[in-house]
């Protein structure tokens, strides 16, 4: 018999840090997978996922049960994505993916390579590829908004929330979103065919 | 409203959160602008291919090493929270602000999310920084929390010195019925709306039908009498005052108009039909509400269902019967009751997860809760799609 999620919430307020394990395997594959559309690699994702995690742990006493937990680890991880944006932008960190420029020229990093597998629902994991590296060129402000909604799912209002803009602003911020994303998406015209295809599948 | 204006208020009209003058302003506009319609296909394919993005598999050691550090952290926290303890606690206030935030999540036309009708409780108690004058401050200090953290076990452990009943804040139960009726309050007035809407929209449809024998005829004068009243539609349906004259000299009553039909479509290659139907359906303006093995259900912009019935048959696809056809009324009372008990069902339903199951029942709990989701979605889509002045043609595969 599992514990119930409140019941684990309860322990984990309780400074019971085991009780968060389970949380954690639950929740990890959404949560990995939003630092991932945020960030487009697989180290920052990994390491933003696990931050993100940490925060949830120890603000854990914050969460009422008002959203659901996923909601709740949802705004967390965008928090946590957006700071590390906002960071780049001003100091241009480090990306682990860049070359490095030396005397003798640019070389390339070499990482960690995880033994990973992301799901197979396109027919062409090249496709999923394209529109991560569309999302990639957005611009932050643009890249947050289509996160937030098209990934995770947020309405309007939790939007203008979690962000403090008004409705007004979510909604033709969103609008121009959208639009640059159709802009980088349509230099592949047959992403918009396959469309009807990839619904089938979805749909069963 | 012209291209530009409509352009600006695609992605929002996807999402289903315009108001219902601006909505139906834009799908008259889409039914005699090819532009627009292009761009509005685009924008929902940008979307669709977004939302079928699979979630990724995490790094096998991520729980690990989250974990890892959390132990190694918390030894180090517990030294220092013991210390600071006498300090802190003197200072400790508990404040409980309830928060009520109602958010009628119009139903979308295009939407693919399962979030409809939602309503949140919203509560803020304990801390020592939290404010207590305002909500707004509340807000702001619940969307804070994710960003402070460094206190966070201090205040646990103090948490527990101060007393154990500033743990559980009750919620006054007369507080809770007035948020609850308001919240009532607002939907009724929205569903009000919305089925006047729809009336208006069935009322002029009626009118275009006057004396039809055939339902074949039906829809042909639907359609020469809808391009004929297109302009004095595309002009008077921004204030719902002014649409109302219009029917008003037209005098006709609500009765008997058909806003859905059944389609049997004899087809061999199901799969190839089924795309081909949806690319007719977008390209009118139109959108697909839900799409199976036996069938589609699609929603077309009234004044053109005769061009998508004589696209079907273009395309060499149809042989298409016409089943029934019902009352909008009804059709919209029957939506309006369906979408009630699926309200009821998924709150009943939501009620029974929060409590401690075994593993397997919460497991189907859930998937019977994801699919009451699902055609809570469908059917509030078709709400909207027929107060937005589409007609649900129901297409079945034989």
């Amino acid at each position: 018999m599992e514990l119930h999620e409140s019941e684990l919430i309860l322990k984990c307020k309780n400074g019971n840090v085991e009780a968060f394990e389970e949380l954690v395997l639950k929740y990890q594959r959404q949560i990995y997978t939003v630092a991932y559309r945020f960030m487009g690699n697989h180290e920052d994702a990994s390491d933003l996922a696990q931050e993100a995690f940490i925060k949830a742990y120890k603000s854990i006493d914050r969460f009422r049960g008002e959203s659901s937990l996923k909601t709740w680890l949802y705004h967390i991880v965008a928090n946590v994505c957006r700071d590390e944006l906002r960071k780049r932008k001003k100091g241009q960190v480090l990306s682990l993916d860049a070359p490095i420029s030396t005397e003798e020229g640019e070389i390339t990093r070499q990482t960690e390579d995880w033994t990973y597998a992301p799901d197979l629902i396109y027919e062409s994991k090249e496709a999923q590829y394209f529109i991560q590296e569309a999302i990639n060129q957005l611009t932050p402000e643009y890249k947050e908004v289509i996160i937030l909604r098209e990934i995770q799912g947020f309405s309007y209002e939790e939007i203008a929330q979690h962000l403090g803009c008004s409705l007004g602003t979510i909604k033709s911020r969103l609008n121009r979103a959208r639009k640059a994303m159709r802009d980088l998406l349509i230099k592949r015209r047959e992403l918009f065919v396959d469309q009807y295809r990839l619904k089938q599948v979805k749909g069963g | 409203m012209d291209c530009h204006e409509v352009s600006d208020l695609l992605s929002t009209y996807i999402d289903g959160e315009l108001e219902l003058d601006e909505s139906r302003g834009i799908t008259n506009h889409l039914s005699v602008c090819a532009r627009c319609r292009k761009e509005l296909f685009e924008l929902q394919q940008t979307i669709d291919l977004l939302h079928a993005l699979p979630d990724l598999t995490p790094p096998p050691d991520l729980c690990l090493r989250v974990m890892n550090r959390l132990k190694a952290e918390s030894k180090k926290k517990a030294w220092f929270s013991f210390k600071s303890r006498p300090w802190v606690s003197l200072g400790a206030v508990a404040a409980a602000v309830l928060l009520f935030v109602a958010s009628i999540n119009v139903i979308s036309p295009f939407r693919t999310l399962p979030v409809a009708t939602e309503s949140s409780t919203r509560m803020a108690a304990d801390s020592l920084d939290a404010p207590k004058d305002t909500l707004a401050e509340t807000e702001l200090y619940q969307l804070d929390i994710y960003n402070t953290t460094d206190d966070a076990i201090d205040t646990r452990n103090l948490k527990k010195d101060i007393s154990n009943s500033d743990e559980q804040i009750e919620v006054s139960p007369e507080d809770l019925e007035k948020q609850l009726m308001k919240t009532k309050q607002e939907n009724d007035l929205l569903q009000e709306y919305s089925l006047s809407a729809e009336t208006d929209a069935a009322k002029i449809f009626q009118n275009n039908e006057v004396n039809s024998t055939s339902q074949e005829t039906n829809i042909n004068m639907a359609e020469y009498n809808g391009e004929k009243e297109l302009k004095n539609r595309s002009s008077n349906y921004r204030g719902r005052e002014e649409s109302q004259v219009l029917i008003n000299q037209t005098g006709e009553g609500v009765e008997g108009t058909g806003l859905e039909y059944d389609i049997l479509l004899k087809t061999e290659d199901t799969d190839q039909v089924s795309q081909e139907i949806c690319q007719i359906v977008y390209s009118l303006g139109g959108n697909v509400l839900s799409q199976d093995l036996t069938g589609l259900e699609v929603a077309v912009p009234t004044t053109r269902l005769e061009v998508a019935f004589a696209a079907f048959n273009d395309k060499g696809i149809a042989e298409v019967h016409q089943v029934s056809s019902q009352d909008v009324n009804q059709v919209i009372g029957f939506l309006k009751q369906k979408q009630e008990e699926l309200l009821l069902n998924i709150k009943e339903l939501e009620r029974q997860t929060s409590q401690v199951l075994p593993e397997e029942r919460l497991a189907n709990l859930e998937v019977t809760i994801n699919q009451l989701y699902k055609e809570l979605k469908i059917t509030q889509l078709k709400l909207k799609t027929i107060a937005n002045g589409n007609t649900i043609v129901k297409i079945n595969f034989q």
